[in-house]
Order: structure tokens, then sequence, then C-alpha cells
């Protein structure tokens, strides 16, 4: 009943009005925008990249993590790093140390599996966006992505750029975000000409003949962007 | 205001984070955000001030931040700052029955003796503090510091006693305090977090993350540890193959394109994100700056103690903490492991307690000595100690000697901003086994570091499942006995 309502499926956008007479929404006037919970963040990234696990229930799983986790507690535990599909399982299978959590639950507010949870917060902090920049897992989720795209019937990089914002944001580019992640994919593509190396590093795996490292490499990099806008964390 | 509006806003941690982000309290510089202010206008910034924390203090500190030196396991206060010459004449004998009535211990019996201490105790400085031959650097600060040797409380393991000291609470759930301060009264640091944690020793302390983590706080409070690994934040360095111009190019088009989303949907939560990715950004600049000793002068580290800047120590951590505080943030602890000194091999009051000493005692006096050339103890406090103490009776696990963990009196010293130097508080009985005057129970202690920092214990709450929460529970008072 609240899903079908027409106050459910109002839009989130919000005047500046609107938003100076009522900042909580308290009256109902638009739809809330929420950032997703810790684990659905990592799900849609895997999502996206089109390898997401749909196996129910099982032992706990052990995705990358980065190194230093187990410095700060008594002792060290074992984290026998999943191999294959149990690295794209839902967040929800993550193995749960209470003395260190995998750190990207409580960096994105998952409680501390110790006491109820009422509520969980929504804070918005610079660990987070270090987490979706650089973490190990992300990295690997745009690389994938990638591999999506550079494998897809896509002739044009217009197509490539509207066929990644469909597997991330569900949507078309507006003509600024086409023109904008055009230029930005074309730097890359410069930078990592220069750099091969690199290239190979940021290239997803699993190329198809016909791509240059470098050029493949920038899409890596254009998958990272949109992994990690806000909109894409958002349940809009 | 009115309290109607007040009540509702006590449930919305979360927008609350939007308003800190906004003027910086959560350590995040919007200077170039003016959309961000245009976009909240002074109305919403007055509707968007929580209730329950400020970020401005209660009432005028006299310290501005806090360094917490945890030694983790329970240092042997007996051995350390509290001496007993009657202790020495018992040794040896069991311990009269009156004091154990009724008494658990972790380990140790009923009919375990009595156990003088085999340490000298001197007289330091004018105020004439009573202080372990053990501490012959923080002998030199004598006058700087103030002891408490009726510290009390009420968990006698290891994990539940440090959850106690650090959040106020025996379990995992609540706030730590570094979580409470920085929620309170913010961060002054733009290019780091508010509250770092550093940990020196064999391993970890048990309890692990809760002992810094926020509870039901927003996370943006828990402590961050800074790590001894390559990268001293988890998350920091680039992936492999993206190089600083890249990771530039990279924070340009997501805040660009989030820009272009803020314009069009409006919600101010969007400009908070592009402000912590570009938080983030500095920090990968900033953090490493941080952990490269090279501008110290050998002076420096030698004052500390620092022979290899790049290892690891204790020693190094001070330093850290006194670099980390000069950039702003307000709560850096100091985790410092193994004065668990029952009496086995490797864990006893001889060696393993001089080597516990001899890592910790100069760095700790160096960072007093330091913060005071530079006119920053005067608004810093630094605060030592462990979870609690330990008993007058022996624990001779083999033929060396060790006690057991002691809840009833443990001493702390304090020192820097708002409290008195040279001056001692409190009293054990002639054994050391009760705290009898000027009890300072934990949460007094709390109450009393909150005070120095301008914070009223009372009114720093935060409502959760219906109720509000402090750090003090439903305890403390400040121990003005020790207040400049």
């Amino acid at each position: 009943m609240i899903v079908t309502s027409a106050t459910y499926q109002q839009t989130s956008i919000v005047s500046a009005e609107l938003i100076t007479r009522d900042p909580r929404n308290r009256l109902l006037a638009r739809q809330s925008r929420i950032r997703l919970e810790a684990e659905a963040i990592r799900d849609s990234s895997i999502q996206s990249a089109g390898v997401l696990s749909t196996k129910i229930g099982g032992r706990g799983v052990y995705p990358p993590q980065p190194a230093g986790i187990y410095v700060l507690t008594q002792q060290k535990k074992a984290w026998p790093e999943s191999q294959g599909n149990d690295r794209f399982r839902r967040g929800m299978y993550i193995f749960f140390w209470r003395s260190s959590p995998y750190p990207l639950m409580p960096t994105f507010d998952a409680p501390e599996a110790s006491v109820t949870c009422t509520r969980r917060s929504r804070s918005n902090t610079p660990l987070q966006a270090l987490t979706l920049a650089n973490d190990r897992s992300f990295f690997e989720f745009a690389q994938l992505l990638a591999e999506k795209i550079l494998q897809s019937d896509a002739t044009s990089d217009t197509d490539r750029i509207r066929l990644a914002m469909q597997r991330t944001l569900a949507r078309n580019p507006t003509p600024f975000e086409q023109t904008r992640l055009q230029a930005f994919v074309d730097a890359q593509k410069t930078w990592y000409a220069k750099n091969p190396q690199h290239a190979k590093t940021v290239a997803p795996d699993f190329l198809p003949a016909n791509w240059e490292l470098s050029d493949a490499a920038a899409w890596t990099a254009l998958s990272r962007v949109l992994l990690n806008l806000d909109e894409f964390i958002t349940r809009e | 205001m009115n309290s109607n509006s007040n009540n509702q806003q006590n449930h919305l941690g979360v927008r609350q984070q939007t308003r800190r982000h906004f003027f910086g309290s959560a350590g995040v510089n919007l200077g170039s955000l003016g959309l961000a202010s245009l976009l909240l206008g002074d109305d919403l910034q007055a509707q968007s001030a929580p209730s329950t924390s400020t970020s401005e203090p209660h009432f005028t500190p006299k310290a501005k931040r806090v360094i917490h030196l945890f030694m983790a396991g329970g240092p042997s206060q007996l051995e350390l700052f509290d001496y007993k010459p009657k202790l020495q004449e018992m040794h040896g004998q069991v311990i009269p029955e009156s004091y154990v009535e009724g008494k658990n211990f972790a380990f140790i019996k009923k009919d375990a003796t009595l156990l003088g201490t085999q340490r000298k105790f001197r007289r330091c400085g004018q105020s004439g503090l009573e202080i372990s031959e053990l501490l012959p650097h923080l002998g030199k600060h004598a006058d700087d510091i103030a002891v408490i040797r009726s510290m009390k409380t009420e968990v006698f393991n290891h994990g539940p006693a440090k959850l106690f000291t650090n959040t106020g609470f025996q379990r995992f759930g609540r706030p730590s305090m570094g979580a409470w301060v920085t929620y309170g009264i913010g961060s002054e640091s733009k290019d780091l977090p508010g509250f770092l944690v550093m940990h020196s020793g064999p391993r970890g302390p048990r309890g692990g993350t809760p002992l810094w983590g926020s509870g039901f706080l927003p996370t943006t409070y828990q402590g961050v540890p800074l790590l001894n690994s390559a990268d001293p934040i988890l998350n920091l360095s680039t992936p492999a193959g993206i190089e600083s111009q890249g990771q530039a190019e990279f924070i340009d088009a997501v805040s660009d394109l989030n820009n272009a989303r803020l314009q069009q949907v409006g919600d101010p939560e969007i400009a908070t994100r592009i402000a912590t990715y570009e938080m983030a950004y500095r920090m990968q600049s900033s953090a490493p700056e941080l952990m490269d000793l090279k501008s110290e002068t050998q002076e420096t580290l030698t004052a500390y103690g620092i022979t290899d800047p790049a290892k690891p120590s204790f020693a190094r951590n001070c330093l850290l903490a006194r670099r980390l505080i000069e950039r702003g943030t307000r709560f850096v602890q100091l985790f410092h492991t193994d004065w668990d000194h029952h009496g086995n091999a490797g864990t006893n009051l001889g060696i393993p307690l001089e080597q516990r000493c001899a890592e910790t005692d100069q760095p700790a006096a160096a960072l007093i000595q330091d913060l005071k050339n530079r006119g920053m103890l005067e608004d810093t406090i630094v605060m030592w100690g462990g979870e609690f103490g330990r008993t007058p009776q022996g624990e001779p696990r083999e033929k060396t000697p060790g006690r057991d963990h002691h809840i009833e009196a443990y001493s702390m010293w304090l020192c820097g901003g708002g409290i008195k130097g040279g001056v001692s508080v409190g009293q054990t009985d002639e054994l050391g086994y009760y705290a009898v005057e000027d009890v300072v129970p934990v949460h007094d202690l709390q109450a009393t570091v909150l005070h120095c920092l301008g914070l009223d214990h009372k009114k720093l709450t935060y409502r959760f499942q219906g109720r509000d929460y402090r750090l003090t529970d439903v305890g403390g008072n400040v121990v003005t006995k020790i207040l400049a």
C-alpha cells in the first residue's frame, strides 16, 4: 500500500523553497533521498558489474579487505580470502568479527552485532569516500564493469557511456554528463597511452581482442567514477 | 525554537550530519562550497542545529584537546604511584580476612599473601609527589601532573574493564570518550579525522574497535586507527595504476557530476558528499605528511627516545600525537599493551614491568615537555592510565613477582589544560587495598575530562532507543580537587 501510494511515488527533487520550509520532509511533499546501507552499496556495485552471486545461505564469505585490520585487536583473526563467486556474494554473507568487522560495514554505519539496532544512522564521511574510491574490492568491481562495457555491442564512446550509466544509475546521461564523461575518458586514454605499465594494471583482465590496453584502462577509470557517484549509492 | 521541534530533532542524527559537515565541525572544510551555504540559508542552519549536542562547548573550556595514553593490561599502582609502608611490613602474611570478605578475584584466592613492592619511591619536584624509581622521567614533571591514587572501577576482566573506562559501560555498544568529545565539540582539523587511535606493544588491546567506536552516535565520530603499515589510514592509497594526476581527475569528475546532480535535485547531502571526497583527497597527502618525521629535529627525536623514526614504538606514537594535535585533531588515543603483570615468565613485576616503564616513561615525559615548549600543554589534557590496577596480594604463578587484577583502587595521572600540577588526589588504606579518601570512580574521571573541555557531562546526551544516553551513564561528579 505504501509503495503504491502517490505520496511514495513522488520525485525526490526538491526546490530551494521546499527544503527551507520543510528540511526534514515531515510533510511528505516529496520523496526522501536515502543513502543505501553498507551491504546494499556493495551489492549494487557488484550488480552493476554483472557478477552478483544470487546464492542463498551457506557459510560466511571473506571478500578482500585492506591490510592492517587486525593490528589493533588482541588476536590476529583468520581471513581466508574468498575466491571465485564467493567474492561476489551479497554483503549480508560477509563474515562478521565483532572486535574488527569488515571495514566497509562500520564505515557505512552497519551496527555492531552486539547491540540491538532500532535504526541505522546514515553518515557521510571522508572515510566512505576513501573506501569507495580506493578499496581493492571496489576497484575490482570497476574493472568488471569496464569489462562488461568493452564486451558489449556498443560501437561508439557515446553508446558506451550510455550503457555504463544505465548499468549504474538506470538512466541515460544528461548532455552535460555525456560531455563531461567523454572528456574524462579521453583524458584517461591519453594518459594511459603514455603509461602502458599502468594501463596493464588498471585494464580489465579479459579484453575483447580489438582493444588497446590504454583504452580499456580508461573505461575502468570511468566505471570507477560512476560507482563513486552520490546518486549511485542513494535511493532517489 | 519550541520544545516540540527540539524533541523531534533529537532523533535526527542523520540531518545533524548534514549540518555538522556544513559548518566544519566534523572537520570537513567547506571553504569552496559556496553553493552549499546558499542552499542551506540561515533559517535552515538554525533549524538544523541539534539540540542535544553542540559544536560549541557548554561553557568556556580550559582544554581544547586530549591525548589519552592508555596503558592496557592494568599497570601496578603499587609499583609506580602508591607506596604503602604497612604493605612492606606485612609482606608474606595472608591478607586479613576483613579485606577480602565476599570478594572475588580474577585468579587469586582469599588466602593469597601480601606482596611488598621491590621498587623504591622518591619524592619528586617541589610538590614532593611520591613516584617510583621506575618512572624517572615522569618524576621530573611531578609539578606538572596530578596523580589520582583513588581510582575505582567496576569490572576486573580486561575487555569489559577497557570498555568501561572508554565508553562508561562494560558491554559493547556505547560511544567512546573520543566519539562523545568530537560529537560535542567537533574537530579543528581540516585534513585529518578528529579522533585518531594508535597502538604499540605486542598485540592490540582486548576489546578491539568498540573501545574507540561511535556506538549509537553517527560513525563520523568513531576513532580512526592510524596504522603503522604502508597505508596509515585504511584505503588511503589509490589503487595500483592510478597516479596522483589520475586521482585528481577522478575526484574532479566525481565532484562535477555530483554537483550537477545537486543542482538538479537540491539535496544538501550531495554537497556534503562532494566535501567528503575533497577531504579524502587532502587526507591522501596530509596523512603521509603526518607520518613522515623528517621535519623533526634530531633533538626532538632524542628527547622522545626515538632511535629509528621508521620503526613503530610508543615513543614514535607520542611524537605523532603531538603532530596530530598541532594539525587540529581533537582526541588522540595511544594504546600500549602488555601491562598485565600476573607473575608469569614474561608478564611479571620484574623485568617485564621495567621494560614497559622504559618504553613509556621517557616518551610520555617528553610529550609533556614538548607540549609545554610549544605552549600547547595549557590547553591539552594528557592522561595516563589503564583499565584497573593490581592487588596488594601477590600472585606468584612462577618464581617471579606478580599481582592480580584489582578494581578497588588504582592510580592514574593527568596534566595540562585545566588540571592542577603537583597534586595528588585520594588515598588508599594502609595496605593499598581500598580507595578510602576522595574516591574517583571511572565516571567521575570522564566527567572531569569533559568538564575541562567545557562540556557538562549531564548535558552531553544523545537520544537512542527512547532515552537520552551520556558517557557517564547515571554517575559522574567532576573531581574539583585536580582542577587548576
